[in-house]
């Protein structure tokens, strides 16, 4: 760093103020990750998951009357 | 058969997600670049109350982008649990753009946001503005690739449908990569995202200046603002108009939608400024028309005719028709795919595959559908003509407004007489939510008008969805709207918290630089 550099005051981030905020920064995306993870678990994983073989699209769109073993 | 409930609460969730998402991707994509154009006044003077405003803006920017990352990854759930036969059949090409998003772009933006935040004294000024300015280039490149898988979307090119896997395969990924519809919406988007971020600097910095605080801080903020925002808001407009152009090229009657355009006028088509549209009587009353406007601004010509949703509904029956063929030829491949016939037939018809499935919507077979069901498919292609109207109205008079703002900001601040215009000061401040509500209904002109394609031509929305029931969906739905109404009550304390404090109350400034200490 210059000495021009070195003059500068110390980043707000380092400061109570911003160690606060880097906190509450932390706290956000933490929480959200874990309110994330308890709706997949509770709104979607006991779900099976829908059968996509290709026979089982052709079903879907009705252009094969095979079935697909995995439904 | 379809269950229609399932397909309305899946595209209301995806909808309310999606809409949710938004309110923050602009706002990230805008202040990015306001935070790197700040930082680098600061890195060419030295003068360090342009480093405090890198930091105060920062601060507010860190809170959007806290309340916001992983908004968007609910999106991709649903893609597998509402909308698992849509990502069966497109994921081969939808899915690629998606992966590089968060492989490449995702990780650029947060690995920076990192330094942007803990590298102000580690590392020299040049490498923080390095830093700076890649956090704004990976939250620009991060929208470039989901626009890249919305474009195709719209305007699906580069690849082919299989008949031996069931779904849509990537022919040529350059084109997918170069899609002209994707390139004019990332453009248009980003700019509407920097129109946003000027505002919400200009909005707040006036808020200070009419309570008398902060005001040089105030007054610099508004200066970027105004000439970042007037540059973009003209750019918006200018790129919107390309994006524009491109839908009436590859989707007339999402174009002829939003202009309430029954009939096929004589070239050049007028422009419909107001009116209100009757769907049911087919029919625009009260309408005022701006003679040739529209022939200009939709083929860039003035001999060439736009066509009117009947006409377009008359073409998509001839489509349907031309599907059945296909689709009959498909099923006859399904059985031998040896069938040489069937094949050349499905070839020949292949492009208008996607609308025989819109028969699926009311027949289990639509090999078997008659001339009553093909008119009533082909009537289905009509969007919700009163919403696209009048979405599409809002959003251009807000882009009127933010030239006009943002004009009168750049003037007063190259006379230096931000501070004194109150009036001025207030507009800006009561404008703050505009740039909001033209970005979602610019989403909802773009995707509403779609309907009822997920993929324009190819696939039907209602053919998408999964086979869940309606209880799975009312379920999930009232969990993302649980989840999402405490993020935003949390995100508006926050961010109205902080702004208040403003520099001065969060010990930024002037305090830091009179004294030294480092409240």
């Amino acid at each position: 760093m210059t000495e021009r550099e070195k003059t500068s005051s110390p980043s707000w981030f380092r400061g109570p103020g911003g160690r606060r905020f880097g906190r509450q920064f932390a706290a956000i995306i933490l929480i959200k990750l874990a309110a994330l993870i308890l709706l997949w678990s509770i709104c979607f994983r006991p779900y099976p998951r829908p059968d996509t073989a290709p026979a089982a699209m052709g079903t879907h769109l009705g252009v094969s009357t095979e079935k697909s073993d995995d439904q | 058969m379809i269950n229609e409930t399932v397909v309305d609460l899946s595209r209301l969730q995806f909808a309310l997600t999606a809409l949710y998402h938004f309110l923050f991707v602009p706002l990230t994509l805008g202040l990015a670049w306001m935070l790197a154009i700040m930082e680098s006044v600061y890195v060419m003077t030295g003068r360090e109350i342009w480093k405090r405003m890198t930091q105060f803006w920062g601060v507010l920017f860190g809170i959007n982008f806290a309340m916001g990352v992983a908004t968007g990854i609910t999106m991709e759930f649903q893609f597998g649990t509402n909308w698992a036969y849509y990502a069966h059949y497109v994921g081969d090409i939808f899915g690629t753009p998606l992966a590089i998003e968060g492989l490449m772009a995702f990780f650029l933006e947060s690995t920076f946001i990192g330094l942007f935040y803990f590298g102000w004294d580690r590392l020299s000024r040049v490498k923080h503005l390095f830093a700076t300015y890649m956090l704004a280039l990976g939250t620009n490149l991060s929208a470039l690739w989901i626009l890249i898988a919305n474009g195709w979307m719209q305007n699906p090119i580069g690849s082919e449908f299989n008949f031996e896997t069931m779904r849509m395969e990537v022919t040529d990924f350059a084109a997918v990569i170069l899609n002209p519809v994707a390139q004019a919406k990332f453009v248009h988007t980003v700019s509407a995202g920097y129109v946003l971020g000027a505002m919400f600097v200009l909005s707040i910095s006036a808020w200070y200046l009419l309570k008398g605080r902060n005001v040089e801080f105030a007054k610099r903020s508004m200066t970027v603002a105004a000439s970042f925002g007037l540059a973009s808001a003209l750019s918006v407009v200018v790129l919107g108009d390309e994006s524009g152009y491109g839908v009436s090229e590859n989707q007339k009657m999402k174009l002829a939608a939003i202009e309430a355009m029954w009939e096929t006028e004589p070239a050049p088509a007028s422009f419909t400024l107001v009116g209100f549209p009757n769907q049911k009587e087919q029919r625009t009353d009260f309408a005022i028309h701006i003679p040739w406007v529209m022939g200009i601004i939709g083929t860039r010509s003035f001999t060439e005719t736009m066509p009117g949703i009947r006409d377009l509904v008359a073409d998509a029956e001839q489509r349907i028709a031309n599907g059945m063929k296909a689709y009959a030829a498909l099923q006859k491949l399904r059985a031998d795919r040896n069938d040489a016939q069937a094949r050349a037939e499905f070839t020949a018809h292949e492009k208008d595959l996607g609308y025989a499935l819109l028969l699926k919507r009311s027949l289990d077979d639509p090999a078997s559908a008659t001339q009553a069901d093909i008119e009533m498919a082909a009537a289905g292609t009509i969007p919700n003509v009163p919403v696209l109207f009048w979405s599409f109205r809002i959003m251009v008079a807000c882009g009127f407004w933010f030239i006009a703002l943002f004009a009168i900001a750049f003037w007063y601040a190259s006379r230096r007489q931000l501070d004194q215009r109150r009036w001025f000061l207030r507009a800006a401040l009561w404008s703050l939510p505009l740039p909001w509500i033209a970005a979602e209904l610019g989403w909802i002109v773009a995707e509403y008008g779609r309907q009822p394609w997920a993929i324009e031509g190819v696939l039907p929305t209602a053919l998408g969805v999964s086979t869940v029931s309606v209880g799975q969906i009312a379920t999930s739905l009232a969990g993302f709207v649980i989840f999402y109404t405490a993020l935003a009550v949390v995100d508006a304390w926050l961010m109205v918290r902080y702004a208040r404090k403003g520099p001065d109350g969060l010990g930024m400034w002037p305090q830091t630089t009179t004294g030294g200490s480092h409240a």
